[in-house]
This record gives structure tokens, sequence and C-alpha cells, in this order.
């Protein structure tokens, strides 16, 4: 029988084992996580003790701030309504959101050495003092950019593709960051559509042609002569049964125009060429079915074509419809990749981390994401994209003097007319901004997306 | 004599833990409530007092034993009295009343052969408890297992847990060799899976699933002693996952505690409030913990009791929470010895089925209550407050004292 005790005692001790192993995990690797959670009550204990760190525009102006006003802490949003999805708000009923969720371990002055500076202020009976975030945001061109918006139901992200830097993301209609408890019922109300959604990260729509753009790179890897190739459209194709249709025949043309224009049949073609895998490969390449590293969370964006696929879905998908669901951001970041010569940097929105003596602790520098392309397939699809805003469909984000390379987008929905896209960049030779906006059933690309992108890329040039 | 020695110095250091937290709340001056010197005195003279009783009465029990239990109970006694002074004043009583019953039970049950002797007894005993209690019980937080008497409430089914162990042992011995040769139903396995699973079926319709899973456990660890059949304790095991899978199925409150474990998350402040809050309290404790009285685990459901482990975990951090691990595993280190050193089986069978009783419910309540187990409701032994649970605990304790001292000379 002593055996049997021994197996026993054995037995308790593996019990044990797993238990302390596991106590490890929850108290030393994750414990700083945990810690953090939104819902650890323990945040507002600290929350009361502490002087929350500020949120200053890339110029240093300010986005979110705490002010004493007679005694008791006032959270301060200047920017209001403009930037609310990007800061968010912080509330002690309601919770956070925004950055203010994102990074209040940091606003806070939880983490690194102000964290342990704090403790000590804390035991003396001072206020403790989170760190400030210094953004990549231009606060002027975010005002902007939303007050272009204001009245549509829709989203616009601009950032520098050279560096990766967010320089606006809008999202309407928005909400009033300062007041949220006061607005909650009535933000809720569906009349409303749904202000507190951040529609550039979160919303995803069909990209509608905009997703052209995808195609026409997989076209290129592939086979750069493509971009001699010429194309015959009778105005649809006819797919395994099914009828894909353009809105008006285009007959006899090239790799240019089809992009120009366009055309539904040749990307339809293009994408059944390319195949599933190759689609797939590129579009995963700027960041379609991952999950993206953001500083805010992001919505992954659907290209969901296997080797299995039917020839409908591809064709469908080739043109944006369908299976095919992207957020701006993501579109943002397509017009990015192919104007840094195919190269897509991580995208950041937080660039520097300031502790309570103005000094930068953390600063994020540019770094490459991905490879998506070669400069040459790149430039190609730049000379195209050049020529839809000069001569074909995105003609209305033309600027004079600047050469402005764009494409449009239609999203058929069931919700009525059709989703109005827009990406670009500009200037196409040397590109400074890189635009993608989404306007809820606005119509085609060119009546409404475009001149918001036009105007977003001429205040953001001019300046 | 050099034993009782070794115990008493050993015994210094819960007296010292708890002279500390006096200390500490005369410090707070009044903003913390503590331990006052009249309770502090009351158990020291408590854990010395049953001491000195073993000393005088010569007990030969192990010396680790005691100090043990007692190191767990005044860690307990200082965070009740920072979660709940008037609980924790209650089990200052308790305490004393439990050392009274171990010392009663060294005293008068050294021989613990001859209570072996009736197995039946304890089995109808057990039963007759829980019956009573699913007539008479009153539903206390989801669980309806408590005896309401006046202002006192018993939970009888601390008290089965070890009767079954009792009857275990003493059945097993008789009917051993007749199982193992002829393993007919109707005079030895028939009556133990009768008994058991009838146990094992009145709790399930209580709702203390956690005890009904304790009850099991012990069971097919007490089986393969007995037997040495690793086949009976697979069978067991396997009917224990068609029967877990059934009840699954038919229960539903048991899917919605297997749902609130497996994602918590969906219903942070309905049904997952309760986990979701332990965890982030065990985690908020960080390496080092917060210091007693500056957690924030109050706001945890049922805190003194069967979470009283999220505030230790918190306030004395991971150091603290490994440390009261490693002593049930102590425990269960000497628990084992004396049943390896038991002087024939049913020493064995007894003392090893009342050491799994007291660790594994350590065990399933520390994974309940860090989310690494589903969450069934149990005390943590010596250490939630509990009157039924602590004094039944040190009644365990003072049998495995008893085993331990009828050890073979070596």
């Amino acid at each position: 029988m002593d055996r049997y005790v021994r197996h026993l005692a054995l037995a308790m001790v593996a019990m044990f084992f797993i238990l302390l192993l596991h106590l490890t995990y929850l108290q030393v690797l994750k414990a700083h996580e945990l810690y953090l959670h939104p819902l650890n009550p323990r945040l507002k204990l600290v929350e009361e003790k502490t002087l929350r760190g500020s949120m200053l525009d890339r110029e240093g102006k300010v986005l979110a701030r705490t002010n004493y006003s007679p005694g008791r802490p006032v959270r301060e949003y200047p920017l209001g309504r403009a930037a609310a999805h990007i800061t968010g708000y912080t509330s002690p009923k309601l919770g956070m959101s925004g950055l203010e969720a994102a990074y209040n371990g940091e606003l806070l002055g939880l983490r690194g050495s102000l964290g342990y500076l704090n403790e000590f202020r804390q035991l003396q009976g001072m206020l403790r003092k989170g760190y400030s975030l210094g953004l990549t945001l231009d606060a002027e061109l975010q005002r902007f950019a939303f007050r272009l918006l204001e009245g549509y139901r829709g989203a616009a992200v601009a950032l520098n593709p050279r560096t990766g830097e967010i320089l606006a993301m809008a999202s309407s209609p928005s909400f009033e960051p300062q007041n949220i408890e006061e607005q909650w019922e009535l933000l809720q109300d569906p009349r409303q559509g749904s202000p507190l959604l951040n529609r550039a990260i979160q919303g995803l729509y069909p990209p509608g042609s905009t997703m052209k753009l995808v195609v026409a790179i997989a076209a290129l890897e592939r086979n750069l002569n493509i971009a001699e190739r010429r194309f015959y459209c009778p105005g649809y194709i006819e797919i395994e049964g099914r009828r894909l249709t353009c809105p008006r025949v285009h007959g006899n043309i090239n790799f240019r125009e089809a992009l120009m224009y366009s055309c539904n049949v040749a990307f339809a073609q293009l994408a059944m060429e390319v195949g599933p895998t190759a689609l797939k490969e590129v579009a995963d390449n700027l960041g379609f079915n991952q999950d993206p590293d953001f500083d805010l969370p992001v919505a992954t964006s659907l290209a969901p074509f296997t080797e299995d696929s039917d020839a409908n879905l591809l064709a469908e998908g080739a043109i944006g419809q369908g299976k095919v669901l992207a957020t701006p951001w993501q579109m943002a970041m397509v017009a990015a990749a192919i104007a840094n010569e195919g190269l897509l940097m991580r995208p950041f929105l937080v660039a520097k981390i300031i502790n309570d003596k103005e000094e930068v602790t953390r600063e994020v520098t540019p770094r490459l994401a991905r490879v998506v392309t070669s400069p040459s397939i790149a430039s190609i699809v730049r000379g195209a994209m050049v020529s839809v805003v000069e001569e074909g469909t995105g003609q209305t984000a033309g600027i004079p003097g600047i050469r402005v390379a764009g494409k449009t987008g239609s999203a058929q929905n069931p919700q009525g007319k059709a989703h109005s896209w827009f990406v670009a960049f500009a200037p196409a030779e040397n590109p400074r901004i890189a635009v993608s906006v989404v306007m809820e059933n606005a119509g085609a690309g060119a009546e409404a997306a475009a001149p918001v992108a036009r105007e977003i890329i001429a205040k953001a040039l001019r300046r | 004599m050099n034993r009782r020695w070794r115990e008493f110095t050993l015994l210094l250091w819960p007296n010292l833990l708890l002279l500390s937290g006096y200390f500490y709340g005369q410090m707070g001056e009044g903003s913390l409530a503590s331990i006052d010197i009249g309770e502090l005195s009351l158990l020291f003279s408590s854990f010395l007092g049953a001491h000195f009783i073993l000393k005088a009465s010569k007990h030969e029990g192990d010396e680790y034993l005691l100090p043990l239990a007692a190191m767990l109970t005044s860690l307990g006694l200082i965070f009740l009295f920072r979660l709940d002074p008037v609980l924790a004043r209650r089990q200052v009583a308790w305490t004393g009343l439990g050392l009274l019953t171990l010392v009663g039970v060294c005293l008068k049950g050294r021989d613990y052969q001859r209570m072996l002797r009736y197995p039946y007894l304890y089995l109808t005993l057990g039963l007759i408890f829980l019956t009573l209690t699913i007539i008479a019980g009153t539903r206390i937080g989801g669980a309806k297992s408590w005896i309401v008497l006046g202002p006192l409430s018993l939970e009888p089914v601390e008290a089965v847990k070890v009767l079954v162990v009792l009857f275990l042992a003493g059945f097993l011995e008789e009917k051993k060799e007749l199982m193992l040769v002829e393993p007919g139903w109707s005079r030895s396995w028939g009556p133990l899976f009768v008994g058991v699973g009838l146990a094992v079926l009145l709790l399930v319709f209580q709702r203390d699933l956690g005890s009904a899973l304790i009850l099991l456990v012990v069971l097919l660890g007490i089986i393969y002693l007995a037997t040495g059949k690793k086949r009976y304790v697979a069978a067991g095991s396997f009917l224990f996952a068609l029967g877990s899978l059934g009840a699954y199925l038919i229960f539903p409150h048991l899917k919605v505690r297997v749902n609130i474990w497996l994602d918590p998350w969906e219903d942070p402040q309905g049904a997952g409030y309760q986990v979701i809050q332990g965890m982030l309290a065990i985690a908020s404790g960080g390496v080092w913990g917060t210091g007693v009285g500056l957690g924030y685990s109050q706001i945890i459901p049922a805190v003194a009791t069967d979470f009283i482990f999220a505030t230790i975990a918190e306030e004395m951090g991971f150091v603290g929470s490994f440390g009261v691990t490693l002593l049930y595993l102590l425990l269960g280190y000497r628990g084992l010895r004396a049943a390896l050193r038991a002087p024939e089986e049913q020493g064995t069978l007894l003392a090893a089925g009342l050491t799994m009783l007291i660790t594994f419910q350590a065990f399933i309540i520390i994974a309940g209550v860090s989310k690494l187990l589903p969450l069934t409701g149990v005390t943590l032994p010596f250490v939630s407050y509990g009157g039924s649970s602590l004094i039944i605990s040190y009644l365990i304790l003072g049998l495995l004292l008893n085993v331990s001292a009828a050890q073979r000379k070596v």
C-alpha cells in the first residue's frame, strides 16, 4: 500500500505545481496587464489621486487635459467632437474609450519609472502625475476633416505615407467627449447613427472599386506585361451563369484605362487570371485578414479568398463587393503603400510619451511594416491613379498645380444609395499625404468622397 | 519530549503573526480594525493550551500539523479583521471551539481503530444529515446546504465529508479482500457505490457541486489505495466524466457555472463579476502585494468565505499566495507521511483520506478563485470564515494527529 500512498503524494504535488504555475502567470507575468484592465475598480482609486496626463498634437496643441476648476478635476477636450473618437472619453460611471482607454496606464503614470516615483509621491500624500502623450495628429487638419464630414455618416483617414504618422482620422457623427454622461441616453438613440462608433477604424464597408488597386498590384506582380495588355469590355461579363455589368461599354481599353474608367469587366478577368491565392497574398501583405497592430483597436478587414473560392466570389471581390470588407483605415494603408514605392510603414498615432518634467521618455520611430510590392509596380499603379484624377472617374479630386493620384469607389449596399469611396495620395511624384474617405449612402465616389479628399489634401499640402 | 518541544517553537510563528497584526492595527490609530488585546490573548492561550494538553497527555502525534494549521488560521484571522471585524471576532470564538474539538479528539479517540468499527453508523449518520439539509435546509448563496437554528447557521455537509471518509476507511478495510477475490456486487461494491453515490446525488440536488466533487475524488483516491487497481480509478473517472456531462446537460445552474468559467467577460457586471473581480484582485497584488488593508477586494461577493484567497493574494502578493499554497502542500506532506507510517491499513486509509479532503478542498477553491477551474463554492480550510468548516477542519487535524501518534516505531 505504501507505493499507492506515494502515487497519491505525487498526484498532490503535481496538482499544486500546476496551481503555483498558474499563480505565477496571474501575479507575475500577467499582473500588470490585468491590473490595467478597464474593469479593475482599483484604477478609479488611483485616478482620484492622479493628475491625469495630457494629449498633445504634433505641434504641441492640447487635445485633452485635466484642469482644476474649483477643487474638482475636469477633463477638457479643446477639439471637442472633431477628435472625440481619438481622444475618447473617460467617466467614472461609463468607463473609457479611445486613447484614454488604450493608454490609461501611461496617462495614470502607472508604467515605467514614473510608476515608481508615483508610489513614492502617494506615500508622501502628494498628487500622482501621469505621462502625457504626444500624437502624430495635426489638430488643424483633424478639425478641418471633421467639418467636411459633418452632416454625413462617414470617416476620413490621412497619414504620411513615408513614415506612417496618422495626420487626421475623423469619424462622423461624433459626440462631445467632455459631458459624456449627460449625452449618454441620446447617443444610444438609433436615429443618431451610432456616434460612439469610430467608423475610421471600426467601420467595415465593402470597399467598392478602390479594391481594384489590390487586384492591379496582384496582376502586375504575376506578370509585369499586363501593363501593356489590351482588354475588351462589351459592358458585361458572364461568369458561371451570373452577369457582372459595367456602367457603360468601355470597348477596347488598355490597363491604365481600365483603372481610369474603373472597368469591372477588365478587373474581374484579371482577378480570375491571378487566382485566389496570389490575390489573397497581396491583400494579406496590405493588412487584410490580419489583426492590425495600431494604437487603437482596428477591426480586421476581410478579403476571404481561398483556393476553392468560386469564380463569382473572386470577380465580386475584385470590385470590392460580396464578401470583401474594409475599414477606411485599411484602404488608407493601400494608398500609402502605393505612394511609398510599395513599402508599407507601420501606422502610428502616439509618437511620444512625455513625463511630468516635459522630457520625452519614449519616442516611436517610423518602422517598415511590410514590403508589399516593388517600386516599379507601385509606379505603374501610381501612373494609372494619376490618370484617374486627370482624365478618369476621379476628376473632382483634381487640384490645380498638384498632381493627385486617386481611385474612386461606389460600394453597392442594401441600405440605399452607394457608399462613396475615395483613396488618394499627393503630390504623385513625391507623396506627402495619403488619404482615404468613405461617406455612407452618398452616391458615387466622384460625387461626395473625392471632393472631401481633395480638400483634405489641399489643406495639408498648403501648410 | 523533543517532538512536542519542536511543536512549541513552531507555534511561536503563528503567534508572532497575530502579534504583528495587533501592532499593525495599533499603528493605524483606529483607522484599521484589528485584533484587540483580549482576542490576542485568547488565541495565544488556545494555541499554546492545545499544545500543552497534548504534551501533558504524552501524545505522540506529528509535531508539524498543529503549527501549520495555526499558521493558516492566524493568517485568515488577520485578513478577516481587515475585511469584517464582526465576523473576525466570531471566528476567534470558532477557533477556540475548533481547538477544543481537536483536544477532545486527541484525548478520547486515540484508539481510532475502535472508531472505525462502525462504518455503517457513519454512513447512516451522513445520509441523515444530508436528507435533513434537503428537507429543512436554507439556501444561502446558491447552495442549499445550511440549517438555520436561531442565530446559528450550520453547514452539515462539512461533517458529512468526514463521515464518508470514516465509512470508507472502515468499510474497505473490512471488505477489501472480498472485493479483490470475488468482486460480487451484493456484499462489497454494491453498498459502497450505493452509499457514496447517494451522498453525491444528494449533494448535487443541494447544488453543492464543490463538496460533491471533493467526495468523488476522495472516494476514488481511497479505492485506489485499498485495491491498488488503476482500472478502478480509470473506471471511476470515466463514470465521473459521464456523470458530469449528464449533469452539465441537465442542470442549468451547472451550465451557467461552466460558461462563466469559459468566458466571464461576456457579462462582466453580472454573472462573471465575482470571478473577474477575484482574478483582478489576485493579479493586482503583483509580486509583493499591496500590504494588509490596502487592497480593494472587499467588493467581491463572499470574500470572507470562499474568496478569502483573493484578499490574501492581493495584499501579500505572489509571495504570500505562494506561501499559503506551500502551507497546504506541507500539511498534505505531513498527512501522507502519517498515512505511510500508520501501523495498519485502516490508519493509512483514514489518514490519506482526511489529508486528501483538506488538500483537495484547498486546491479546488484556490483554483476556482484564480479561474484555473470552474468556481465551486467551498471554503478554504482553516482560513475562510465559517464555524462548521473551521471546527471540522480541526477535528480532521485531531484524527490525523491520532493516526500519526500510532506510527510504527522505527
